[in-house]
């Protein structure tokens, strides 16, 4: 399928550069010659219909599956055939849709593992006020000590987006955050989001989402899926304005 | 410190609250503190030398029962042939003491470290070839693995000439510290409750720092722990050699002190036993196993010679009655504590 | 699921104490540590170590079984220079971990005067360490064994390779022919059984045909099976103690069985020819006893041994002579010494006789027993019939006193 290229040239120092990704389950092709670049600083929403192919990219962006063609480069290294970890190592964080915290574990043993450095370094003491300070954030300080089970779902997410911030990510993927959430806990959300980006200037944030709405209240740029392929990437205006989002997705969903 | 506010209520129900609402971590060392004051106590009350020293095994396979727990309970892996760790190290320390000539090749501390290695290198190959490889087992894989792995040790024990076969092995050298026979009755008591004490902290430093908090994040969703940058696979596998070592250090002592180790001493049966003591006790509390094991290794010894014909199935019914009323063990209820 | 909370806590509670209760009960704090004995006055405690549970379930009991009756008798008979027999059994449960920790308990916490049993060699190495060297009390091993172990203080009441081997041999080659199949477990019993078995089968102008080793409990039993094919032996001399009848099994698949090829063992007590069902028929073994055997007081033992543990009850093969005996050589040799006093009795017991059902016992100075031993067939109802007698065989143990 065709998209229109991004005007500029490839910037070398983009956190993210993704080139052509391709993957095929049985005869399906879930994403199709994907390609885009997110440079630090920027807030970007990745919107499209169930089936877009969005959960799948994702998959691809952090290392769940391996692209059948094309390259994922994080941080100027190649991570496409490279598992989770290096990926998160190398500074890519996430807050996922099912909710995946801990739920044995406390609240705080939730956050320690986000804190804990993953080269080893750093002394418990700072570990532990780091995470002090975050229940802060997220509003959790009288939870501390109580099974993440035992959180309500807009909490557990929170605690997550907690987690995630805590190392301390150069590049935060968001899978659908607002789900199942409350108009106002979905406000909160996307205030949080935005402070996460303005806390830390370089840190770049790809939120991908169904609701419009608070792609709207977070970020200038937005990319649209359709059937595997990335058929807008632009600022909202410009993406409403997009004939081809318009009989693809807008439309529908209009 | 609790974030709570203690002082709503008066009286009876602020006292009930406030016990409530300590962090388990405190409630869980005043039980770790009572059970080692009760395994310290009982031996200075008892007259019973032959008792003491019948204990002092126990604590020997509650420390085995300890290092299974670790990885299961902790670490949701299952493994079906834990008892090739504690009996192999009765094995290894055996060669390394057999006598020539009246002479002893290898002292009994160096034979029992050796057979620690030994237990540690065995764990570090299994694990490194089950967690670490090009497609790490899953837990079920990894069960029959280990499933294989005893009943095949347990043959080849039975028909080795160099193990001795069927009889096994006769284990020479007598356990003493510094002068002090630690062989029988309570000496060899205050040296069993010392390698019990000490798996118990070891496992427990394991669990509060880096690796052992990964590890049971591991268990739940390991993906999920993956994408935070941990290595599961790494973990898995220290938590195996640390638990391998344990096992091996419990069993060279239990052995040196039997003095003789056979073919049923590893294999699938014997390991099977320890997995009943976990779940008995109660997956993930590390004390609750300790209780099982002393509690159902001496009801087997006792009930034998009172109920002679029936004792097996007064056994089996207390255990099946044990497990229906407690599903989560004896010491179910304490939980994991917080490992702080 | 119960109750949260506190109930489940207090349940707990009391199900631990309830089993530490009855286990401390018999924790015997007010029990002797001694290890030479009770009183010269009180009774003599006798230990039996039995596998009454586990695989050999079957032998354990009988010679737990066979140390009481024998026991009773002497009691019955006013004891021994007055003293009543106590005997004081515990379970080994077919494992030396437990056989460590029970005959110790009977060394060092009931203050036993001697022990009886096990079955296995395995468990008696163990006990030997126990009992004998660590606990300086007499052991009697009432099963049959592969010889070799010397001690003053152990003493074998079964029967030895040397004992049983040859005359199960002659009859092999007398009935079907002079080639061999030895097969066994591949442990030191059937080992060292057919190194005693090749220089008598070649004396007798026999020749081994074949010699296979198996694991103690095998599944796969091809390597039998093409090595009978192979060499067509005349008879099977078996030593297969665990699952023989699975083996025999194996072969009649294998359509080997057949009236031309004989059958012989010398482990198959009559407890466990039930096992093999019709395909046992013709097997022979040589035992020091069995229903069947020939003997002045044979009847009379059966006759009481039923009375006690029921008509059904089968006095067993290896073990039960070994058992009986074992109780009314140590009772005449307490008798002699005058004491209960271990390295007294143990002198006191090279060279004691004993009439028993099937005739004169004697330990010999090498601590084994010289005794009858029988040859006996299968019959068509599945049970031992006598075939011949060989009188006073000596152990052929070369033990130095």
């Amino acid at each position: 399928m065709e998209r229109p290229l991004p005007d500029e040239p490839p910037d070398a120092a983009a956190r993210l550069q993704v080139r052509d990704v391709t993957k095929q389950f049985g005869g399906v092709r879930a994403v199709d010659g994907v390609s885009f670049e997110i440079g630090d600083g920027q807030v970007v929403g990745l919107i499209g219909a169930n089936g877009a192919g969005k959960t799948t990219l994702l998959h691809l962006l952090y290392g769940r599956h391996r692209a059948d063609a094309g390259t994922v480069v994080l941080a100027g290294r190649d991570v496409t055939r490279l598992p989770p970890r290096a990926h998160a190592r190398l500074g890519m964080g996430l807050v996922f849709q099912n909710t995946s915290v801990f739920l044995g574990l406390s609240v705080e043993e939730n956050l320690l593992l986000g804190a804990m450095p993953k080269q080893g370094r750093g002394r418990p003491a700072d570990r532990l006020s780091a995470v002090e300070q975050m229940l802060e954030v997220v509003d959790l300080v009288d939870q501390r000590y109580v099974p993440a089970a035992s959180l309500a779902h807009g909490q557990q997410q929170w605690l997550e987006i907690g987690m995630a911030l805590l190392a301390g990510p150069d590049l935060l993927l968001l899978d659908e955050p607002t789900s199942g959430m409350t108009r106002a806990e979905s406000r909160r959300t996307a205030e949080l989001v935005r402070r996460l980006q303005t806390d830390h200037p370089r840190r770049a944030v790809v939120v991908v989402e169904h609701n419009l709405e608070f792609i709207r209240m977070i970020s200038d740029r937005v990319m649209v899926m359709h059937r595997g392929c990335l058929i807008a990437d632009g600022s909202i205006a410009e993406v409403q304005a997009d004939p081809a989002v318009q009989d693809s997705y807008l439309g529908r969903h209009a | 410190m609790p974030a709570v506010d203690p002082t709503t209520g008066s009286g009876r129900s602020a006292i009930r609250k406030r016990i409530a609402d300590l962090p388990r971590s405190s409630r869980r060392r005043a039980i770790e503190l009572a059970l080692l004051a009760l395994l310290v106590v009982v031996p200075l009350v008892s007259a019973d030398a032959f008792f003491v020293d019948r204990l002092g095994r126990y604590l020997l396979w509650a420390a085995l029962a300890v290092s299974l727990d670790l990885i299961w309970g902790f670490g949701g892996i299952l493994s079906f042939g834990h008892a090739a760790f504690f009996g192999g190290a009765g094995y290894v320390v055996g060669l390394l003491t057999t006598t020539q000539a009246g002479v002893l090749p290898l002292g009994v501390w160096p034979a029992i470290a050796l057979a620690v290695v030994a237990s540690a290198a065995l764990a570090a190959i299994v694990a490194g070839a089950a967690f670490r490889g090009r497609t790490p087992l899953r837990g079920v894989e990894f069960a029959l693995v280990t499933l294989a792995v005893a009943f095949l040790f347990e043959q080849y024990a039975r028909s080795s000439r160099v193990l001795g076969g069927q009889n096994g092995i006769l284990l020479q050298g007598q356990l003493s510290v510094a002068g002090w026979s630690v062989h029988r009755g309570r000496g060899f008591y205050a040296l069993a409750l010392v390698v019990l004490v000490v798996s118990y902290l070891l496992c427990a430093a394991f669990l509060r720092a880096r690796s052992g908090r990964v590890l049971q994040a591991v268990r739940e969703n390991e993906e999920r722990v993956e994408t935070l940058g941990y290595d599961a696979g790494r973990v898995r596998f220290q938590v195996y050699v640390l638990s391998g070592a344990i096992a091996g250090a419990a069993g060279a002592v239990f052995y040196v002190h039997d003095q003789i180790v056979s073919p049923g001493a590893v294999g699938v049966g014997a390991s099977t036993l320890v997995l009943l003591w976990v779940v008995l006790g109660g997956r993930g509390t590390l004390l609750g196993p300790v209780v099982a094991t002393v509690l159902l290794q001496h009801l087997t010894a006792t009930l034998s010679g009172t109920f002679l014909d029936t004792w097996l199935f007064a056994v089996g019914t207390l255990l099946i009655v044990a497990i229906l009323l407690l599903p989560g063990g004896l010491l179910g209820w304490v939980g994991r504590g917080q490992m702080r | 699921m119960w109750g949260k909370g506190t109930s489940r806590q207090l349940v707990a509670a009391v199900l631990g104490l309830g089993l530490l209760g009855t286990g401390c009960g018999s924790g015997g704090a007010d029990a002797p540590g001694a290890a030479d004995g009770a009183s010269e006055d009180g009774p003599i405690v006798i230990g039996v170590i039995a596998d009454l549970t586990g695989p050999f379930a079957v032998y354990g009991t009988n010679v737990s079984r066979n140390v009481q009756l024998a026991a009773e008798e002497i009691n019955a008979a006013g004891g021994v220079d007055g003293r009543q027999l106590e005997v004081i059994v515990e379970d080994i449960q077919t494992d030396v971990a437990a056989t460590v920790d029970k005959s110790r308990k009977l060394v060092q916490s009931d203050g036993v005067d001697v022990v009886i049993g096990p079955i296995g060699s395995d468990a008696n190495d163990a006990a030997l360490q126990t009992v004998v060297t660590e606990g300086e009390t007499i052991l009697m091993y009432p099963q049959v064994y592969e010889g070799g172990k010397c001690d003053p203080l152990f003493f074998h009441t079964g029967a030895t390779p040397a004992q049983q081997v040859p005359g199960l041999i002659e009859r092999l080659q007398a009935e079907y022919g002079p080639k061999a199949l030895l097969f066994g477990a591949d442990y030191v019993w059937p080992r060292r059984s057919f190194e005693v078995a090749k220089p008598v089968i070649e004396a007798g102008g026999g020749e081994v045909v074949g010699e296979v080793y198996l694991p103690l409990v095998a599944d796969d039993y091809s390597e039998l099976i093409s090595a009978v094919r192979e060499s067509q032996p005349d008879y099977i001399f078996s030593l297969y103690p665990a699952v023989y009848g699975a083996a025999v099994k194996a072969l009649d698949d294998a359509g080997l069985l057949d009236d031309d090829l004989g059958m012989g063992t010398i482990f198959l007590g009559e407890e466990s020819l039930p096992t093999l069902g019709d395909l046992g028929t013709g097997t022979y073994t040589t035992l020091p006893f069995f229903t069947d055997a020939q003997g002045d007081g044979v009847d009379d033992f059966v006759a009481r041994y039923r009375a006690a543990y029921g008509d059904d009850a089968v006095p067993g093969g290896g073990e039960t002579l070994g058992a009986y005996a074992a109780v009314h050589l140590y009772a005449q040799a307490v008798a002699a010494a005058g004491t209960t006093e271990s390295t007294a009795v143990a002198a006191a017991l090279a060279g004691q006789s004993f009439e028993g059902p099937t005739g004169t016992v004697t330990m010999t100075d090498s601590h084994h027993l010289q005794q009858p031993i029988q040859t006996a067939r299968v019959n068509e109802d599945g049970v031992y019939e006598f075939v011949e007698v060989f009188d006073a065989v000596e152990p052929g143990e070369s033990c130095q006193p």
